[in-house]
């Protein structure tokens, strides 16, 4: 059948009439159908809504939380609280004392999270004062809790990295330099000095136990820099240090802690899944052995043996403190709490600062105040010497909490599984250094290690 | 539990399945009485289609009579029925893949049978083919400057998914099997890789719609989303290897396009087709070795003794037991086809339903636990086209899949049982815990290798649990898909047509992972002890708008016969994801299981929206059928980038010229011959959010929060692949001998890559921008030839080889990116001057002879030791350690050593056909590829070198001679020369840990029987007969130093990332391809 020539034009420029109409109908659709919706987050400028404060000091406070669990998962490895047992060999590294490889898996991831954490403090910082100023803040802890954070993740920046750089989103920043590191903690003192006023209920004591914590930590800081040997006088003390813990102290009771907290949402990043799911699922490394049994099979504490150097007995401190961690009665522990200013540690630097200045009966007040919380006999100077039995106490009592490398290191401890040729080993004072990804992409780096 | 989430999970799939099945069938019932309706005035054609040369019938051959919309596919006698033909001249066309389609002028008369019957040419050279892909209108493959590849599905080959049928059979469109698990999805790559972001798979459409090709994982296990497409129910696919040929398609279109298209139904009375098949897969046990352990003291060695109830464990002796084979048995395959076609030639239908079910060689059963190794799918799919004008064609096609894959964990996991059975060490093998207080005399060992109540039966390297344990951990993807789409087409005339295809593709996919409450019977796992469960919703949705305009011309000038096909369209692609789920853990008791009684849980969720789009048009001029010139172009829209963003032009021009058509040219045995070229433009687009600067969520105890999330791009652009080609074909004594050879090149410029800002900016994620630059050249060479064909044998022959050679060529500054930035142990980079992916790390030193590349403590830094300076080193019983940490060994350049690509630079296959005796018929395919490098020590680091898991023979032998006090130093200092051949990982990532990855494989071989006619009548009532065995993966040749050096970390792997696409050479705790023998029956009615 043939279609007379005018009736096919006709079809066809009917047929091209009504895809043109289709066309054009699908092109003047085309703007809003391009416009699609993700509501899977939010622009920049959402920062700048007062009504976001919350927020931001949510967002901030959950990634410090991260930033430390991850953190604490290179430095406990690499310290004597805990040794590898696992299979991810980068773990044997920090176990050996072999600090200073840039590329390392864990001390990257926590640079990564450490880092993003300390961005946003900062910007918390800035979006929270803003709304201050402009009189658009209602609840003025909202700052407290800006400045205190901010307090924590420069402090632990400072205690366990060797430099650092600042940048702001993809405009990159220099480092600090090994030298001039102590500025975190002038940086986190002056927050706190701002949080001070403003403080109100557990956060009182929680901001100047911080501040005590940041002024020991600056202290112990300069025992241990310039790096490389191991302090003469370990001790550290300060006016200011004790009278912010005593006046910490004062404020707190039922054995206070100010602690980060993590939940499967907010742990782990891109190589594991923080320190607590590391240590007690994976079971990449597990306790010191001098600390607790150790099942052959599965690598797991199973009871915690260690003796407290006054009595002998198992230290009632240590089964309370590592079991907060470990937790042997319950074995699916993914996400334990971590300590950042705590009654215990305010005694401990109560003491410390007593017996740095020579005033053994201060030390023995404040050292038989924190043993008595676990209901250990009184220290009457039998036994120990003070200066051990405050390395013991800071060694239980703070343990799991980032603490213990740099006493390590002032103390001159090094731990028997660090290889004679590592970093550790080597140069009392070196932690981690800034990693491989910053390296590649910060060309404003100068700084010259002596970590190597 | 599990059974519980089997019953609400598998049935209600299959039941919808069924039912969909009844409705389709029940549309087929009520169109197959349409069928014996004959129309005044018309008449009918009937004949065989038999093979030139050899007389044997053809099947699955398409007769068509095109200005009377009438077509038929023949059966396995050859035979075909057309009925209802106008009473008038007409002219049939038989055409089939492979073949030199022919024609016939017939005139019919009312009520009366017409005979034609046909033989027809194989053909080694198809330029008379007709291609839809990537024309935008059907057309001869000789008229296109582009290849277009076709595969027209093997009848009996041992293929039981779609990604199988794409298996070697086209040089550079490569399949890569990802592993032996049942179901594990494979990965199509077409000409390499041309994107370092975006997805280097191929897009996919089904009869016209895009569909959801992606992979989806389940604690490590993958499936592929293009294995949902029935094979049996194709009828042949079509490939764009690059840009040049896949402009049309735009953005999304540079690694290239696949068009499967399923079979439409016939006019007729119904025909059915019955086929069933069973097969036995097997792992390839010869290339496993044993898990090797040693005894390092006398108490160690009499346990061992009561373990695994052997008398000839003595220390310091490697000894070994098949810990990981015994987990082998032969998986059972079975797949059930059954299809019906017929209609009128007005209404014609095709239907089709499939059950299949894979069992793996890994017997995850054997473990005691919820985990299994098992695959199965059941579809229908169905085809109705309608011509109610001789204008106007309708057709509906749609498929219903319904999935499940239930699958241990899997891969690079410390939780899968496959790794923790690899790594099992016989000599820490214990079953302290079904003995605890250390009093039964046989030390809570029941029998061999079997503990009373619990404990480390395999030796497995504690820490992360016991094989026992780990498979109590359920992984399961269940799918239920739907994928429909709608045709009409307008057809005024000959000359004009107007098409529009709409469709949706929608898949609600729900992986679940659960682990029950004390589910360490063993007491070594500690990963939520008290039973976790996730539940994660997948709903995809991808709607299709395709509208396009043909119109054809042919016209005279100057005296020279030209034609002209012109088109333009517009298309549009719309898609929609969302991934609701929950998770728990802490379950109160035992035998609870959902998230909502766990202590904890949460809730996720997410939404993402994608939209482009385009118009293009098309210009192909002809001169006088032997001389052709093509030309278009498209612009494109992406959501990507805005609403307001401009589009992007992607051009296109190409050339075919066929000197064998110029009348009076002749080229002696030459009987065909065409020389091609092409240039083209495609695109890919990053994902929806990456032009913006976005804070996500940072929820935790400290409350719903906000945290940097991207940090934005608003220059962003689609990164733009220009490809050009050139190639011809020759086809010698009427085209039994034929070679086709392509030259490619590929240029990608404003390469999508991911930035990574300095962390410290706080926005620690990368960010993709337009900076680089990726070259790539290849060629694809192919060859086949008939040989020989008679009634009682024929022989044909075929090989291919695709050669391919990329490199990234600048980064525009940025600095290179390690795949898997935080994991150091994937070795892979991304890094100007070398292949993406390429693999650096650590290299043993070279030092002179007498020397050994350890550096001894005392040394001076740099001086190798002497032979003599090891006996010292050696006097005394040492671990293997002394010799490992502290970068003791010496390497050449830390780790920046390069140690080769990924990529292979070469593949190819090659096979033979014959046919004996008229009835049987053997076929075999061989697929290879070579100068490509695995990293494979995700298993030989623990098996050769860690504290975990080192379990080989020559570790054990090494352990043994260093730390027994009887070796002698000369003893040790050979061990120490073997260590310096098994260290490996950290602090020496790369060493030892890279083998050649070339490989030959018989892929496929298959023998059929067709049964005569009688025979299929006398046993079966059958009108066809047909019994085959075949077998897959049967034999494989390599020197690889793992199993299989096609396993793959990242199977099938879901979304895109450069993480993903350049682990594709990471052997990590994956089973080995399976053996597949099998046995099918085919009967037609």
């Amino acid at each position: 059948m043939r279609i007379p020539t005018n009736m096919l034009n006709f079809r066809m420029v009917r047929a091209a009439g009504t895809m043109s109409a289709a066309a054009l109908l699908l092109l003047a659709a085309c703007s809003s159908l391009l416009d699609v919706k993700n509501p899977n987050s939010v622009g920049a400028d959402a920062l700048d809504v007062p009504g976001a404060a919350g927020a931001i000091i949510n967002g901030g406070e959950n990634l410090t939380a991260n930033a430390l669990s991850s953190a604490y998962n290179a430095a406990v490895p690499a310290s004597d609280e805990a040794y590898w047992v696992g299979s991810r060999d980068d773990y044997r590294l920090l176990d050996s004392g072999g600090f200073d490889a840039v590329a390392n898996e864990y001390v990257q991831s926590g640079y990564i999270q450490v880092s993003q954490a300390r961005w946003m403090a900062n910007q918390a910082i800035i979006k929270i004062e803003g709304f201050n100023t402009a009189g658009n803040l209602l609840d003025k802890q909202l700052l407290v809790r800006a400045y205190l954070n901010a307090a924590i993740i420069y402090t632990l920046i400072g205690d366990i990295y060797n430099n650092v750089a600042f940048s702001d989103r993809t405009v990159a920043g220099p480092d600090y330099g090994e030298a001039q590191m102590s500025a975190v903690y002038d940086s986190a003192a002056a927050w706190l000095t701002k949080a001070q006023p403003l403080a109100l209920g557990s956060l009182k004591p929680a901001v100047l136990g911080m501040r005590a914590r940041v002024l020991h930590s600056k202290a112990v800081w300069q025992k241990l820099n310039p790096k490389g040997t191991t302090p003469a006088s370990p001790l550290v003390s300060g006016v200011a240090l004790a009278a912010d813990a005593t006046a910490a102290l004062a404020l707190m009771s039922g054995d206070y802690r100010y602690e980060a907290l993590t939940t499967d949402l907010n742990r782990g990043d891109g190589s594991g899944g923080g320190f607590g799911f590391e240590m007690n699922s994976r079971i990449e490394y597990t306790p010191n052995q001098n600390l607790a049994t150790i099942d052959p099979n599965s690598g797991k504490p199973t009871a915690v043996i260690a003796t407290d150097p006054v009595t002998g007995l198992v230290d009632a401190a240590a089964v309370k403190q590592i079991n907060r961690i470990i937790h042997a009665a319950n074995p699916d522990i993914n996400n334990p709490p971590m300590a950042q200013v705590s009654e215990r540690e305010m005694r401990l630097i109560i003491a410390e600062d007593a017996l740095a200045t020579g005033n053994t009966g201060g030390f023995d007040t404040a050292i038989n105040g924190l043993r008595a919380m676990d209901g250990k006999a009184a220290y009457t100077g039998v036994g120990p010497t003070r200066l051990a039995l405050l390395q013991w106490e800071r060694r239980i009592n703070l343990i799991f909490q980032g603490r213990r490398l740099n006493d390590m290191y002032r103390f001159g401890v090094k731990d028997p599984l660090w290889l004679a040729n590592s970093v550790a080993f080597r140069l009392p004072g070196c932690f981690f250094p800034i990693p491989q990804i910053e390296i590649d992409s910060n060309k404003l780096l100068s700084g010259v290690t002596v970590c190597k | 539990m599990s059974s519980r989430i089997r019953s609400t999970l598998v049935p209600s799939g299959f039941i919808r399945a069924a039912l969909v099945a009844l409705g389709v069938l029940h549309i087929s019932a009520f169109v197959m009485p349409l069928a014996a309706q004959q129309a005044p005035g018309v008449g009918t054609i009937v004949g065989v289609v038999r093979q030139t040369g050899t007389g044997q019938p053809i099947e699955g051959a398409r007769v068509t009579i095109s200005d009377a919309g009438l077509g038929a596919v023949t059966n396995a006698q050859g035979e075909y029925h057309l009925a209802n033909v106008p009473a008038r001249q007409v002219i049939v066309k038989v055409r089939l893949v492979g073949y030199t389609p022919a024609v016939k002028t017939m005139t019919v008369a009312a009520d009366q049978t017409t005979t034609a019957n046909f033989s027809l040419s194989q053909s080694a050279i198809t330029l008379e083919a007709v291609v839809t892909t990537g024309t935008a209108g059907a057309t001869e493959v000789k008229r296109l400057g582009n290849t277009v590849a076709m595969i027209a599905p093997p009848k009996n080959a041992p293929i039981v998914n779609a990604s199988e049928l794409l298996q070697g059979r086209e040089p550079g469109v490569q399949a890569i099997t990802t592993s032996g698990l049942a179901g594990e999805g494979m990965r199509i790559h077409i000409r390499g890789n041309a994107s370092l972001t975006q997805s280097n798979e191929p897009v996919v459409f089904v009869d016209g719609v895009r569909i959801n090709s992606q992979g989806s994982g389940s604690a490590g296990s993958t499936i592929s989303r293009i294995d949902d497409i029935d094979p049996s129910s194709i009828e042949r696919i079509e490939i764009l290897k690059g840009a040049a040929a896949a402009t049309l398609y735009g953005t999304e279109a540079s690694s290239g396009v696949i068009q499967i298209f399923t079979k439409r139904g016939v006019s007729g009375a119904p025909k059915w087709d019955f086929s069933s098949d069973i097969s036995s897969s097997t792992f390839p046990t010869n290339r496993l070795e044993d898990n090797w352990g040693v005894a390092t003291t006398a108490s160690q060695a009499d346990s061992l003794k009561k373990m695994w109830a052997r008398n000839d464990i003595t220390p310091f002796v490697p000894f070994s037991e098949p810990i990981f084979r015994n987990y082998f048995h032969a998986g059972i395959g079975k797949n059930l086809n059954l299809s019906v076609t017929g209609g009128t030639p007005n209404l014609n239908y095709f239907v089709s339903g499939r059950y299949s079910y894979d069992d793996g060689a890994f017997n995850a059963d054997k473990l005691g636990g919820l985990a299994h190794d098992y695959s199965k799918r059941a579809s229908v799919s169905y085809s109705l086209s309608t011509f109610p004008t001789a204008q106007i064609h309708i057709a509906a096609h749609g498929q219903y899949i319904s999935q499940l894959a239930d699958r241990p964990e899997y891969g690079n996991n410390i939780y899968s049982p496959v790794t923790l059975l690899i790594f099992s060490k016989p000599d820490i093998a214990n079953c302290r815990h079904s003995d605890p207080l250390g009093t039964d005399p046989n030390q809570g060992v029941a029998s061999k290798g079997v503990c009373k109540f619990g404990g480390n039966a395999t030796g497995s390297p504690g820490a992360f649990g016991t094989p026992t344990e780990t498979a109590q951990k359920q992984s399961i993807i269940e799918a239920n898909r739907y994928l429909t789409s709608f045709d009409l087409q307008y057809i005024p005339s000959s000359q004009f047509n107007v098409q529009s295809t709409i469709g949706i593709d929608y898949t609600s996919e729900t992986t679940t992972n659960y682990q029950p409450f004390g589910y360490n019977v063993d007491g070594v796992i500690g990963d939520h002890v008290f039973g976790s469960k996730g539940i994660y919703q997948g709903n995809d949705r991808e709607i299709t708008v395709d509208t396009k305009a043909n119109w054809v011309r042919d016209f005279g000038l100057f005296g020279r016969s030209l034609s002209s096909t012109a088109v333009v369209g517009v298309q549009g692609f719309l898609s929609r994801q969302t991934f609701p789920g929950s998770n728990g853990y802490d379950f109160p008791g035992p035998g609870i299981g959902i998230t909502n009684a766990a202590g904890n849980q949460f809730a996720n969720d997410g939404v993402l929206e994608k939209v482009n789009g385009g118009y293009f048009v098309q210009e192909q001029l002809g001169y006088n059928d032997y001389l052709f010139l093509t030309g278009g172009a498209r612009y494109d829209y992406a959501s990507a980038f805005g609403k307001t963003a401009a589009g992007v032009m992607y051009p296109k021009v190409s050339v075919s010229f066929v000197p064998t058509d110029v009348p009076g040219w002749s080229f002696g045995p030459v009987s065909s011959w065409r020389v091609r070229a092409a240039m083209g433009q495609s695109g890919r687009q990053p994902d929806a959010l990456a032009k913006y600067t976005t804070f996500g969520a940072a929820s935790g105890p400290a409350g719903a929060g906000l945290a940097p999330s991207n940090i934005g791009n608003p220059n962003l652009t689609p990164e733009i692949a220009t490809e050009i080609e050139g190639g011809s074909e020759l086809g010698f004594f009427h085209d039994r001998l034929g070679f086709e050879a392509t030259y490619w090149k590929r240029n990608v410029k404003d390469l999508l890559f991911a930035v990574q800002y300095p962390v410290s900016g706080g926005f620690t994620a990368t960010q993709l921008t337009n900076v680089g630059t990726m070259e790539a050249h290849g060629a694809e060479l192919g060859v086949k030839a008939f040989l020989y064909q008679r009634p009682n044998l024929s022989v044909d022959l075929f090989a291919n080889t695709a050669l391919l050679s990329q490199k990234i060529t600048s980064l525009g500054g940025s600095p290179q990116i390690k795949i898997a930035a935080n994991y150091a142990r994937i070795r892979n980079f991304l890094k100007v001057g070398y292949a993406p992916g390429e693999m650096f790390g650590a290299k043993l030193k070279t030092v002179p002879a007498g020397s050994l590349p350890y550096q001894l403590p005392g040394n001076p830094i740099g001086t190798p030791a002497t032979e003599a300076q090891m006996l010292a080193f050696l006097a005394n019983p040492l671990s293997y350690t002394s010799l490992f940490n502290g970068n003791i060994i010496m390497l050449e350049d830390g780790l920046n050593s390069d140690l080769g690509k990924p990529t292979p630079d070469y593949t190819g296959a090659f096979g033979a056909g014959a046919t004996i005796r008229r009835n049987f018929k053997l076929n075999t395919l061989f697929e290879y590829k070579g100068g490509n490098y695995t990293y494979w020590c995700l298993i030989c680091g623990f098996r050769n070198a860690s504290p975990r898991g080192t379990n080989t023979q020559e570790f054990t032998t090494v352990q043994g001679t260093l730390k027994n006090p009887a070796s002698t130093p000369a003893q040790r200092l050979v061990a120490a020369k073997s260590w310096l051949h098994l260290a490996s990982l950290t602090p020496y990532q790369g060493l030892n840990e890279v083998s050649d990855g070339s490989l030959v494989r018989l892929r496929e071989v298959s023998l059929t029987y067709t049964a005569p006619p009688s025979v299929g009548r006398k046993y079966f009532r059958a009108s066809s007969a047909a019994v085959t065995i075949n077998a897959r993966n049967l034999f494989l040749w390599t020197k690889y130093r793992g199993v299989d050096p096609e396993v793959t970390n990242s199977g099938r792997a879901t979304g895109n990332s450069a993480d993903n696409f350049f682990q594709e050479n990471v052997d990590a705790f994956g089973l080995p391809v399976a053996r597949r023998i099998g046995f099918s029956v085919r009967l037609g009615y």
